[in-house]
């Protein structure tokens, strides 16, 4: 009884592995409409839907703090300013007809040299959760290519289920969330770093009015 | 302090309506840096600073150079806030001298539009009032660059820095120069900006820390374990970052940008661009190269050597492009480069004695390079009553804000206001390392440093170059004194009369007329007096400058000697 079996957090982390992959599916989808669209607005549009697609993806995953901020910055200020931009600029969709089909092997070259390069860079463990490995992991039998390398039986799993995470008070201390913990870093230890860069952000802005205040 | 006056100067910025206060900000900036100065002189205690004290849970730090640095900043900045904060040039009359007169009585002008052209009431310097502002601003954050003892808050306070630069130089806005020179400013500071986070980020990902304190001495120790791997890649990423900030001080390889934007902006902010940005990240450097120099123990690569290459390529680039210049402040742009060849040097060989001139160099020149650009902007001001024969000086753009912008407009400027020319002379020799001078001491101590660590191959190109720098300096001390000038005086301002009315206690008792005889105001005569007198008596007490950085090298090297 008094096993704790760390390891089922390792593989599940508390949702099904089947969400994950849907949200592959649908960003890779959202990503292709956003380079396919012919209109900017509707591209932009899908742009957003992936920001939150991936937004939610790193809240599953446990990056509770990156999803928010992604939501946060490219959601909430970087594609608003896009579409602002889009909006004011005024261009007619007729104008942006243009062939780009002679681009795919260009486009599929790039990504295959990137994903070989990259993956040769990165640490291993990092490269059997990318996108590629993951999809073609969710079509095979996930539980047991994961489990056969730990030596477990997933019927001892399911039992100990229960007790993997207990409630006692201690776990309250050491559960932050991301937020959590590094709000609590960034306002004791690091306090005045926050201040010089909202003194940097003080300068932007009245940088910004001196340029373009109208003078009498 | 600095921060709480600023917060102070940003309300009261923003609640002004008059645009003809900013003198008055100017002034109180001036007394702002006073109390600075004071608070950092009194916080200067040489020996319980000895090994340094960390501040805010180690992000910042404090230790002697780091309070001289401070001076140094505030010292300077304040003698360049003195030229906004007065008006450059005055009225004499003997008649209204005396001091019971001045005390007890009032002047009224009968004609206000006259004397506020002559006194330069109008300029565009004395209509920006957010310029002490941003002043500040910049001043915080290469104080904080100076004593910033992680990585983080370097790039932090870094940031600080070169944003108040670049919106300072765009803030004269009229001026088309300026803002295409601060958008150049911008963009490859910008650039320079993603190499710091770079080799900051890299050496995050490979130590795992960014409190300096904690990478020296990683550093340091793992030279000791035999065949430890981890600081391999750290000498990469401290060039990283070091191009980072050459390129901010414009050396060598990096200097492109600096000669076309010190000649776009205004002369008054060129004197700050050129001189505070220069002194925060060298002092930084200092630090850096000072406690990271050991590495190639296990490496056997010296990030440092790079800095040597990056010297001499600023020796040579910087005397040989400066020959062909015929902008006067792309000339002084181009010395600078020279300059720091000099004392990137100084700074790589890291002996006791080079230190020493390095601190030496850095003040030394900082004071010059002060005097030269402010003797510019008096010399601009001493022309108003000349006109020009010449056309092509007359259609200069930006006339307004930089004045003096070719050599041959200073052609026999000595015989218009021999004293101005004979401080521009002073310093152009105090640049160019003609005994008696300042200059001459700082580049000798540094060759005899060089010499002494056995750079035999730099310190001769260090020579030739000082010789062949000479040539252009000579240059322009030729055009000013013994080639005719082109200027007459206006026939208007000549039998100028301007009356005005002595008044006290709202009654009118005198009436006095003020002739043509109008002068450079004395706060700007007097900086380079005093500046011009530091470089030319130098040598008969130079015991003060001498012990401060013979003090500070020594303390950085024993900490615990005092």
């Amino acid at each position: 009884m008094n096993n704790i079996f760390l390891l089922n957090d390792y593989i599940t982390n508390g949702y099904r592995l089947e969400f994950v992959d849907f949200i592959y599916i649908i960003s890779i989808l959202f990503g292709i409409f956003t380079i396919i669209s012919r209109n900017p607005i509707v591209s932009v549009l899908f742009l957003i839907g992936l920001f939150v697609n991936i937004a939610g993806l790193l809240i599953l995953v446990g990056y509770d703090y990156i999803g928010l901020s992604y939501i946060l910055v490219y959601v909430g200020a970087v594609s608003i300013l896009f579409l602002f931009i889009l909006m004011l600029i005024n261009i007619r969709i007729s104008e942006l007809v243009s062939e780009t089909n002679n681009d795919i092997p260009l486009a599929v070259i790039t990504v295959l040299l990137f994903y070989f390069i990259i993956g040769q860079v990165i640490p291993s463990n990092l490269t059997d959760n990318t996108i590629v490995t993951s999809l073609s992991n969710s079509f095979s039998e996930v539980y047991n290519v994961q489990l056969d390398n730990e030596i477990l039986n997933i019927i001892d799993l399911k039992q100990e289920i229960a007790y993997a995470s207990s409630k006692s008070w201690d776990n309250s201390l050491i559960e932050f969330t991301h937020i959590t913990g590094i709000g609590n870093i960034m306002y004791t230890n690091y306090s005045l770093w926050l201040i010089i860069s909202s003194v940097i952000l003080l300068v932007g802005m009245v940088g910004a009015i001196v340029i373009t205040i109208k003078q009498k | 302090m600095l921060l709480s006056s600023i917060f102070c100067l940003l309300l009261s910025n923003a609640l002004s309506f008059r645009r003809d206060t900013a003198i008055l900000y100017s002034r109180i900036g001036i007394i702002v840096l006073f109390y600075c100065i004071y608070l950092a002189y009194n916080n200067l205690f040489l020996t319980y600073l000895d090994n340094g004290i960390g501040l805010f849970g180690g992000l910042f730090y404090t230790s002697s150079i780091t309070q001289i640095f401070h001076i140094l900043i505030f010292l300077v900045s304040l003698l360049i806030l003195n030229m906004t904060g007065f008006y450059p040039r005055k009225l004499i009359s003997s008649e209204y001298m005396s001091l019971h007169k001045l005390i007890f009585t009032k002047l009224s002008f009968v004609k206000n539009l006259t004397v506020s052209n002559i006194i330069l009431k109008k300029g565009e310097q004395y209509t920006i009032i957010e310029y002490t502002l941003m002043l500040l601003f910049i001043i915080t954050g290469s104080v904080l660059l100076i004593s910033s003892s992680d990585l983080v808050s370097i790039f932090l306070s870094i940031e600080l820095q070169s944003y108040g630069l670049y919106l300072l130089c765009a803030m004269y806005r009229n001026s088309e120069s300026s803002t295409s020179a601060s958008l150049t400013y911008f963009l490859l500071g910008g650039l320079s900006s993603c190499f710091i986070l770079l080799g900051i980020g890299l050496i995050y990902a490979n130590l795992g820390v960014t409190y300096l304190d904690s990478f020296y001495v990683i550093n340091n120790l793992a030279g000791i374990i035999n065949n430890q791997e981890i600081t391999t890649y750290i000498p990469y990423c401290l060039l990283l970052i070091s191009v980072g900030f050459l390129f901010k001080i414009s050396a060598a390889p990096f200097h492109f940008w600096s000669p076309d934007v010190y000649d776009g902006i205004p002369t008054i902010v060129t004197t700050f661009v050129a001189i505070i940005a220069k002194i925060s990240i060298l002092t930084l450097l200092l630090q850096l190269v000072h406690y990271t120099n050991s590495i190639y123990i296990t490496t056997s690569y010296s990030w440092t050597t790079s800095l040597l290459v990056s010297s001499l390529l600023s020796l040579i680039i910087g005397t040989v492009l400066g020959l062909t210049q015929f902008r006067i402040k792309r000339l002084f742009a181009y010395s600078t480069i020279s300059h720091l060849g000099f004392m990137l040097l100084a700074l790589t060989i890291n002996s006791v004695e080079s230190i020493q001139s390095f601190i030496f160099y850095l003040i030394q020149y900082s004071l010059s390079n002060l005097n030269a650009f402010i003797l510019l902007v008096a010399i601009g001001y001493s022309l108003y009553a000349y006109n020009d024969k010449n056309i092509n000086h007359n259609n200069l753009i930006d006339k307004n804000n930089s004045p003096i912008q070719l050599i041959s407009q200073l052609k026999g400027y000595f015989h218009i206001n021999s004293i101005l020319a004979l401080s521009l002379s002073i310093t152009l020799f105090s640049f160019a390392g003609i005994p008696p001078l300042m200059g001459f001491f700082a580049k000798q101590m540094v060759f005899s440093a060089a010499l002494q660590e056995g750079f035999i191959f730099l310190t001769l190109v260090g020579v030739l170059t000082s010789v062949i720098s000479a040539v252009y300096y000579l240059f322009i001390v030729k055009t000013m004194f013994f080639d005719g000038h082109t200027y007459t005086s206006f026939n208007k301002l000549k039998d100028l009369k301007i009356p005005a009315l002595v008044l006290q206690k709202d009654k009118v008792i005198n009436k006095i007329y003020f002739d043509s005889k109008f002068a450079l105001s004395s706060s700007l005569s007097i900086t380079i007096s005093i500046l011009t007198l530091i470089i030319l008596l130098f040598m008969f007490m130079p015991n003060e400058l001498l012990h401060i950085s013979n003090l500070l090298s020594i303390i950085l090297f024993i900490p615990n000697s005092i």
